[in-house]
């Protein structure tokens, strides 16, 4: 049966992500260029993206949003056809266009029909910006050969070996007949006549891979060294629709040294600023690229710095990584699959031990199968586990825009070091993670840092610095946000959340998360509201299964440390029984394990509380949660303080059994109308186990507390 | 509606499951109860990897409670693209409904509650009661049929 309205609605979500992953690229291309606003090879990739965006979009009939990126095409066309070094006005331009673009495709995304925008204001921004447009694409002299080259390392590496070798340089520049249709193979053509010949170190656009429109390849330039006579070279170049060849001697020390000293800006002084720490005010950006986003022409350049011994140029090497679109269906069924097998090699092991003594040759072998087994099984888990991995760069692409962007506009200065941008994390945790990242990072250039002024009385640098860095260590990823601003003040916190004021530095810091508490008297835009914080933690915790660390030093600066598990259906629990059947709670919401004692045990109204450290807290038995018959008494019992939001209850079980990690899956929601349970999995030996939904738990010991009228109850 | 449907008993009525939905049929095996659930929810087993709540479908439609016998069947349905176990007395057989033989109208006639049918079909040894799976397992709403 055709249903007509479905293909499109799928067309339009693979357009809708292809196009987030455009869009994304093309923000991290940005931020790299504002640093190095001449680098070809990223106004090339700029290009290439919007280019994308622009096809796809209307192929979609997305008019609008085909309009905008056609615009920013347009632009880094110009761009890449002049010498024009990129202004930060200019830029400021490009980005609005971006975001543009980025909220267009927001609106499609969350179901508009259209992507109906009023571009006038950004169409006429960027007319006025790019009105000069540098050497004109229309004029006479469409080729300036004295236009200043920039090198990369790499290709600067080339250039010397060149001229160590006796090698002559050339700039060779093409035009290939502006009516030729195809203008590709024809550009291709003398690029396989110069390679023969000479040693070609750039063409702009890249004719090696031949990406894009065809259309770019209209005008080509070429870096080549070569023995041969320029006769050889014109020669190369005579291709049927190759027109207005111009090509000029060029001298290496020169190339090396000159052409940066001309403008300012040039690659020396962007490689100089590119160390670990970039200032925010011209733009912050990660140490080294990630590798899906790296430029082309990076790739070769790694240390290229300096002298490089004669006969030691490395090839360019690429280093990329290929990819397929999967269905996360067929990596959710697989997975299913996997948890099956897992749980059969269980089965298996338990055999294996029962046959022991019957027949030892026997038993050898399958002991042998089964161990084999399971390596392959835990092989197989790794593995899968792997490709819900994706680096942490994804949620970091955001920070270099909000800190260029908030730096700004809160008046401070801010350098941004982002390390470990290739942790990998679950791409769930990734999607969730953003929004509590954003938040803490606005907290510290809004709360951390001081304003210049204040900092240079201080006697500390005039710009604040922020580290944001990812780790993985021992089964969890690490994300630290530090900044060296002025700590937190401890006593105000003491004073506004109204502890006691001896309360230890520890657990004042932690305050921070608690709602409605802020030590700001004044509120901003960005931050000071005192919502937030605990959103982050309770997010953090409660979606991701991870925590927040506070670590403060007066004066110093702020550490905020997100603690993550490495995959999100993976959780650490705690088996505990109830009756004869088992449950688990999750290790992160358990606070600890006791042992209950008569007298710790208040009786009253028919409800039951636990005297524990200095407070009472609702004390609930698991049978009564669950509507099961009553279990033993209270009193020596184990205990689980749970831990949910700040509060505490205590769970009475009948076992504590082991300490296990379980794959989770979701409960329907026709069993969990109470919202008791948080997911179910199922144990080695086969049988079923609800994990124990530790907020809803809280609540409910937090609501008998009120009812019974006595608010105390919420120990801390 | 018309089709074909994997038919059961429970009291006096014959029900039919549309065939697209059911997924597999599986003999009664170890169900595990799951506290704090409606009645008719019998509890949860554990097939291929998944964990599939299973509902009672007697004690759904309000019927008395039997003995579970050596016929006793789980039909494993879909809908809304995870599965349920239907837990049944007996699983009768195939019927093929064609399109004329079903009526729409008829389920008030009989007093069921029409929101969870789909229709009554006509099969040729008799009335078969045509369920709509997904409102039955989308609601906790109770379900009359006749005993």
């Amino acid at each position: 049966m055709a249903y007509p309205g479905i293909d499109e609605n799928r067309l339009r979500r693979l357009f809708i992500d292809e196009a987030e992953e455009l869009l994304e690229k093309l923000n991290r291309c940005l931020l790299e260029l504002e640093k190095k606003p001449d680098d070809p090879a990223l106004i090339q990739e700029a290009f290439r993206l919007t280019h994308s965006v622009k096809s796809e979009a209307s192929a979609m009939r997305l008019s609008h949003l085909a309009d905008v990126a056609h615009r920013l095409e347009d632009v880094f066309d110009k761009v890449r056809e002049g010498s024009v070094v990129l202004t930060r006005a200019q830029m400021d331009g490009i980005f609005s266009g971006c975001d543009m673009l980025i909220e267009m495709l927001g609106r499609i995304a969350g179901g508009a029909a259209n992507d109906d925008f009023d571009t006038r204001a950004l169409f006429a921004d960027l007319d006025r910006l790019f009105a000069p447009a540098g050497p004109s694409s229309t004029g006479e002299s469409r080729i300036d050969p004295q236009a200043p080259l920039w090198l990369t390392e790499f290709e600067k590496a080339q250039v010397r070996e060149a001229a160590e070798r006796g090698e002559k340089l050339y700039r060779l520049v093409f035009q290939v007949n502006e009516d030729e249709p195809m203008k590709y193979p024809r550009a291709y053509l003398v690029f396989n006549n110069l390679e023969q010949i000479t040693n070609l170190i750039r063409t702009s656009p890249d004719l090696a891979t031949g990406e894009g429109d065809d259309r770019i390849y209209g005008k080509v330039t070429a870096l080549l060294a070569t023995h041969r006579p320029e006769s050889d070279l014109a020669q190369a170049v005579r291709v049927d629709q190759v027109e207005e060849v111009v090509w000029s001697a060029l001298d290496p020390a020169t190339l090396l040294s000159g052409a940066a000293a001309g403008v300012e800006n040039g690659p020396e002084t962007a490689a100089a600023a590119r160390p670990a720490s970039v200032p925010a005010g011209p733009l912050p950006q990660a140490p080294a690229p990630s590798q899906a986003t790296a430029p082309p022409a990076d790739a070769g350049h790694a240390g290229a710095e300096g002298e490089r011994p004669a006969g030691d140029v490395p090839a360019p090497v690429r280093l990329e990584k290929t990819f397929i679109k999967v269905e996360t269906r067929k990596l959710n069924d697989l997975w299913q699959l996997i948890g099956e097998l897992i749980i059969n090699k269980t089965r298996l092991n338990r055999l294996v031990g029962q046959i022991s003594g019957l027949d030892e040759a026997c038993y050898k072998n399958v002991e042998g199968i089964a161990d084999a087994l399971e390596r392959i099984a835990a092989g197989m888990q790794h593995t899968m586990v792997g490709t819900r991995m994706v680096p942490i760069s994804t949620a970091f692409g955001k920070i270099s825009r909000l800190v260029r962007d908030l730096s700004g506009s809160l008046g401070k200065e801010a350098d941004l070091e982002l390390h470990g941008e290739d942790t990998e994390i679950d791409r769930g945790v990734v999607e969730v993670l953003s929004e509590p990242l954003t938040h803490l990072i606005k907290n510290s250039l809004d709360h951390g840092l001081e304003t210049g002024e204040e900092r240079q009385r201080l006697g500390k640098p005039r710009r604040g610095r922020i580290i944001v860095s990812a780790r993985q260590e021992a089964g969890r990823v690490f994300i630290e946000i530090s900044d060296d601003g002025r700590g937190l003040d401890l006593v105000k916190i003491r004073q506004k959340a109204g502890v006691p004021a001896d309360l230890n530095d520890e657990e004042t810091a932690r305050l921070i998360f608690r709602h409605g508490l802020t030590t700001r008297d004044s509120v901003t835009v960005h931050a000071g509201r005192g919502v937030g914080m605990d959103v982050v933690d309770r997010r953090i915790r409660e979606e991701l299964g991870g925590k927040v660390l506070v670590r403060s030093e007066a004066g110093r600066g702020t550490t905020m440390t997100i603690v993550l598990p490495l995959a999100l259906n993976i959780l650490n629990t705690l088996i505990v029984a109830c009756g004869d059947r088992p449950y688990a709670i999750p290790v992160q919401s358990i606070d600890e394990t006791v042992k209950t004692a008569p007298q710790d045990v208040v009786a009253g109204n028919g409800d039951r509380r636990l005297l524990y450290r200095q407070g009472v807290i609702p004390l609930l038995a698991l049978e009564e949660l669950l509507g099961l018959p009553q279990g033993s008494p209270p009193e020596e019992r184990y205990g689980v303080i749970l831990q949910a939001r700040e509060e505490r209850t205590c769970l009475l079980v009948d076992q504590l059994i082991e300490e296990q990690e379980l794959v989770i899956k979701p409960v329907d929601a026709l069993l969990n109308e109470r919202r008791l349970f948080s997911g179910v999995s199922v144990l080695g030996d086969g049988r079923i186990v609800f994990v124990l939904d530790a907020a809803t738990i809280g609540e409910i010991g937090r609501a008998r507390g009120r009812r019974h009228g006595d608010p105390s109850s919420a120990g801390r | 509606m018309a089709g074909k449907y994997v038919c059961f008993v429970a009291g006096k009525g014959r029900y039919g499951i549309p065939l697209d939905q059911v997924v597999r049929i599986v003999r009664r095996e170890e169900i595990t109860a799951v506290p704090s659930t409606p009645r008719f929810v019998e509890g949860v087993i554990h097939l291929r990897g998944e964990v599939i709540p299973v509902l009672h479908v007697r004690e759904r439609f309000g019927l008395p409670r039997q003995e579970a016998g050596r016929k006793s069947r789980i039909v494993i349905v879909s809908s809304q693209e995870r599965l349920y176990g239907l837990l049944v007395d007996e699983v009768r057989d195939i019927v093929e409904i064609g399109e004329e033989g079903t009526d729409r109208e008829a389920p008030a006639a009989l007093g069921l509650s029409e929101d969870f049918v789909l229709g009554i079909g006509q099969a040729a040894d008799g009335l078969v009661v045509l369920l709509d799976i997904r409102r039955i397992l989308a609601s906790s709403r109770e379900i009359r049929v006749p005993d």
